[in-house]
């Protein structure tokens, strides 16, 4: 039965994106894109293999100009993780199974008021293993200043199915987490076009939910294109708080973590773009439970990765083939690779 | 229930695009700003992108987009 749902549920995605596509045909013009990408992750715990495919329509309702500007984008996600044999792999729990797989479906539809500002709907639903998760919500986008400082702001209603969990915690307190989980998001977005060759992005977000307290995190990042080496420095932070009174209906306690980054983006000849970056990362648990023993969690990812462009033009948006890899490093010894392929189209 | 909530969602899309058919107004969006493809902002940062697998941080595996179930997509987000 719950397959039916789910597919009942695609279908409908499938249907309302058919209605949102189908104005091109009579009004102006249309544009589509997409983004395909396969990844792969191993450490000595698990192996994980991920799928995603995006593919959106831009279309303007009323004729050749841009005032009315549309679009839609369907998304789907598959992973599958399989825990190995290894004694790392002895305190993963994947629901409770030796191999878990997810997927996730998601549309999105933005819709221009004829001002500078937009209106969007976000629907996402998956499944966990068994579990299902549902998502629905809706925003806005506006450019405070035009051209220079763009807000946007979404809010979502969150609903989570997960297995119960029975057991005593450190503390001897039994803990039985719920069956369900019910969640709300709000999310600000500010892009700031410092100059052309300068953007400051800052995101902030605020989630509750009711087996927890409130969780809020803030991020800031600097993207400085430097003419005289062709290329661009990228630089982040990012800040995460879920602390206050835990009920002994959660695996976790309090958390707090932060993170930073640091990429170069180089441009080569006329088409490639080579990236090398590092991120560290560091968090501080309070756990609850026998299950999560780490106190400190520290890591580092370096990463890399080389875009191809088919248009030889670096002002407009192309499409492009990228390879990506990376190494993580946990404090706790885990090493682990990821690598992925991807590939952005554009008609 | 389910059958409601999905028939809503169809209304509420037909709604939005018939807004956007009906609205007249003489507001332009401007084009957006002419820049490099190394500083793309669509693009997020590969950082958060690349670890399709299980980072032990649980805010770590939030940032990451994991749905691996280890633990859960992210644990402490509502």
């Amino acid at each position: 039965m719950p397959n039916m749902w789910l597919m009942q549920n695609f279908v409908n995605l499938i249907l309302i994106t058919t209605i949102f596509i189908s104005p091109q045909v009579t009004f102006g013009q249309t544009k589509f894109s997409g983004q395909t990408a396969a990844g792969s992750y191993r450490d000595k715990s698990l192996v994980s293999k991920s799928g995603s495919f995006s593919a959106g329509s831009e279309f303007s309702l009323a004729g050749e100009g841009n005032e009315y500007l549309s679009s839609v984008q369907v998304g789907a996600t598959v992973q599958e993780v399989t825990k190995t044999d290894s004694e790392e792999a002895k305190d993963i729990d994947l629901q409770g199974g030796e191999k878990i797989v997810s997927k996730n479906y998601n549309l999105a539809l933005s819709q221009s008021l004829g001002l500078p500002q937009s209106i969007q709907f976000l629907y996402s639903i998956g499944k966990i293993g068994k579990y299902t998760t549902k998502s629905i919500g809706g925003g806005v986008q506006r450019w405070l200043i035009m051209d220079r400082v763009r807000l946007g702001i979404t809010i979502k209603q969150n609903d989570t199915e997960q297995g119960i969990k029975d057991y005593a915690d450190v503390d001897g307190k039994r803990v039985i987490t719920p069956d369900r989980i019910d969640g709300r998001q709000a999310a600000a977005n500010l892009m700031v076009y410092i100059s052309n060759t300068t953007i400051g992005i800052f995101d902030y977000l605020y989630s509750t939910r009711n087996d927890r307290p409130a969780t809020w995190n803030l991020s800031a990042q600097v993207r400085q294109y430097i003419e005289r080496a062709n290329g661009s420095l990228h630089m982040g932070l990012t800040h995460y708080e879920n602390v206050g009174s835990i009920q002994p209906t959660t695996t976790y306690g309090s958390v707090v973590a932060n993170s930073t980054y640091a990429e170069w983006h180089q441009k080569l000849k006329n088409q490639y773009i080579l990236m090398g970056g590092y991120r560290f990362y560091v968090e501080h648990e309070n756990p609850r439970s026998v299950d999560a023993p780490i106190k400190e969690v520290g890591s580092d990812l370096i990463y890399t990765s080389l875009r191809y462009r088919f248009n030889k033009s670096w002002t407009y948006r192309s499409n492009e083939l990228s390879l990506s890899y990376g190494h993580y490093l946990h404090n706790a010894g885990l090493s682990g690779d990821n690598i992925s392929l991807g590939v952005d189209w554009f008609i | 229930m389910r059958t409601n909530l999905t028939n809503m969602m169809t209304i509420v899309a037909l709604a939005i695009t018939l807004n956007g058919c009906q609205s007249s107004s003489g507001f332009k969006f401007s084009k957006s700003r002419i820049l490099d493809a190394t500083m793309d902002p669509s693009k997020s940062s590969p950082a958060s992108q690349s670890l399709a697998g299980s980072p032990n941080g649980l805010w770590e595996k939030a940032q990451t987009g994991s749905s691996s179930g280890v633990g859960s997509s992210c644990p402490t987000c509502g």
